[in-house]
């Protein structure tokens, strides 16, 4: 790996094989997302300044995840799968690329590490207060191509313009309560 | 055309000819592209946001839907009309996941089915007919067990007369699959790392009440914690008295010492009935016009666990809840997390007493719409803290739209 070349970690959305979500437009079905991840690893292992992690994350009755076994038996120079705890890349990472703006997410922005979710909006209803939030954080694409457009952006981007500031605002729970 | 669905493979088994194939999973998708196999799959068919369709016309009539279970399960439960326990209600979430999950699959197969206009399907995979839940999963749950694919499609093949056939190999899973030594261990040695899971457990637990009670002589409130988690440190303060409730019993200090108190968690014999002639069939007819397909035999087993096991053992165990929160003059429950009978006992048992609020800490954080959280977890309680500020004011919208003021949503 290029001293210079930024690290970046992607964090895919868990991959359980059914249809097991509710009926609620929030994390489409994880086997919609294999074509997609075939095509951002082919376009990884071709960004050569840059160095990927391929942050697996399983259930807990899984035993396979695809991405894995692609990396595997590729042997990409570029790209290194790893299952470790999320929180463990911080401080070691440059950028983070999120599949689905979920808690991940949230503990990488808290974090103030420039961070990128993407979201489906033929598939995903955010809450209406979530689009604006975000600034460059959150992008929508439609379809595979727009997706790689978004995340190639975000790795050539000024890192600065992906650290969102979330409105805050201090509550005292035991005033609430009691 | 002939089309063989395919979740499981392995090396020996030889493809059928004249059949289109359909990759269901990762494992098939692997195995199909290192063997230059051409293949479809379902989701060349439909997307997710196109058969959940409108989702909040689904939820309104979903909530109908529940509260005529509610009262289908006071009918069956004279006890539970009795103490106005909305049990379906209480047990929303995981109801509703186990529904929608059916629903969603029926309507994934019929519009593939509407697409292909298939003769003959054939459906191979390694574990037809296997229903023995992982211990980690939730019991109404379709994980780690036979996929709802492999239940709903002989169910639409039958209903549309399309040529059926299953085959059953022995995957060679194990081989391919990425080695997992925490779940290897678990196997090798179960009662070992239980023990020493409990051990841990027990240890935060002491650890926990000694630390949130420490300076606490004079304390003007009692919490019944179901959760150590570290966002509720502010809240137990030096004005409430730690208790916690896990695996089973309730911890209290009694300075120096910790006590524990287990509760019996069977029902009385009185309690637990099984009238199968009893008429649910509201219940069924419900979801089978949201799939178009007769699917109560896919349902039965678990509505039937349900009914006949959870209910009566979630009226016990409220009361026993209640009678805890009496006696130890209990003002608060605290946790980041529903998903035992007795967590959902203890919420029912807070909303029955007059002196014991429910405060839930959402684990978490995310940008979705959800609206259905408000129904099937938040409203259940009396205080709701999200994790984030915008959350909240999500939450209070969603709340001020059901015409309610309670609960009091905030963030932590």
């Amino acid at each position: 790996m290029n001293k210079n070349s930024q690290k970046i970690l992607f964090l895919p959305i868990m991959a359980s094989p059914w249809p097991q979500r509710p009926i609620e437009k929030g994390q489409p079905f994880p086997m919609e997302y294999v074509v997609w991840h075939k095509t951002l690893l082919d376009f990884f292992s071709k960004k050569n300044d840059c160095h990927f992690i391929w942050k697996g994350i399983l259930l807990a009755s899984q035993k396979f995840d695809l991405a894995q076994k692609i990396i595997d038996d590729n042997k990409f120079k570029n790209i290194e799968y790893h299952r470790n705890r999320f929180t463990d890349w911080f401080g070691k990472v440059d950028k983070i690329i999120f599949d689905t703006p979920s808690t991940a997410f949230f503990e990488s922005i808290f974090s103030r590490i420039p961070s990128l979710a993407l979201y489906r909006p033929n598939d995903q209803n955010l809450r209406p207060n979530a689009y604006s939030e975000f600034g460059e954080s959150l992008k929508p694409y439609s379809d595979i191509s727009e997706g790689i457009k978004v995340v190639n952006q975000f790795i050539e981007d000024d890192p600065q313009k992906y650290i969102p500031k979330l409105k805050t605002k201090k509550t005292s729970i035991l005033k609430i309560i009691i | 055309m002939n089309f063989c669905l395919i979740e499981n493979i392995n090396e020996n088994y030889k493809l059928p000819d004249n059949y289109t194939i359909v990759a269901l999973t990762q494992e098939v998708v692997y195995y199909l592209d290192k063997k230059n196999i051409d293949y479809i799959t379902m989701e060349d068919f439909y997307s997710s946001g196109e058969i959940r369709g409108d989702t909040d016309i689904f939820l309104k009539d979903q909530i109908n839907w529940m509260n005529l279970f509610d009262l289908k399960i006071k009918e069956f439960y004279p006890e539970a009309k009795k103490l106005d326990l909305n049990l379906a209600s209480i047990y929303f979430h995981w109801i509703k996941y186990m529904v929608d999950n059916i629903i969603l699959t029926s309507k994934i197969l019929s519009m593939f089915v509407d697409s292909t206009n298939p003769r003959k399907i054939l459906f191979i995979n390694d574990n037809h007919g296997q229903d023995e839940l992982p211990h980690w999963q939730h019991i109404l749950h379709f994980q780690g067990v036979e996929s709802t694919y492999s239940r709903i499609i002989p169910l639409i093949c039958e209903s549309r007369k399309i040529d059926f056939n299953r085959i059953i190999i022995n995957s060679d899973n194990a081989e391919k699959s990425n080695f997992d030594l925490k779940l290897k261990l678990k196997s090798i040695f179960p009662q070992a790392i239980k023990i020493y899971h409990k051990i841990l457990q027990y240890i935060k637990i002491v650890k926990f009440l000694f630390k949130e009670n420490r300076n606490n002589h004079n304390p003007k409130n009692n919490a019944l914690y179901f959760s150590t988690h570290n966002f509720i440190k502010e809240f137990s303060s030096n004005v409430i008295k730690a208790f916690i409730f896990n695996n089973k019993s309730f911890y209290n200090l009694n300075f120096p010492l910790v006590t524990s108190k287990s509760i019996k968690s069977s029902p009385d014999k009185d309690l637990i009935k099984k009238n199968e002639n009893f008429d649910f069939s509201e219940i069924y007819n419900w979801i089978n016009n949201k799939c178009e397909l007769d699917v109560s035999q896919v349902l039965q087993s678990r509505f039937d666990t349900y009914i006949y096991s959870i209910c009566p053992r979630l009226i016990h165990l409220t009361k026993a809840f209640l009678s805890y929160y009496e006696n130890e003059k209990i003002d608060f429950i605290v946790t980041s997390h529903i998903f035992t009978l007795e967590e959902h006992a203890a919420l029912a048992a807070s909303k029955l007493s007059k002196n014991t609020k429910s405060i839930y800490f959402h684990h978490g954080a995310d940008a979705y719409e959800f609206n259905s959280r408000y129904f099937t977890l938040i409203k259940n309680f009396d205080f709701y803290f999200s994790a984030t500020l915008n959350e909240s004011i999500h939450e209070i919208k969603n709340r001020n739209k059901d015409g309610q003021k309670k609960p009091i949503i905030s963030h932590y």
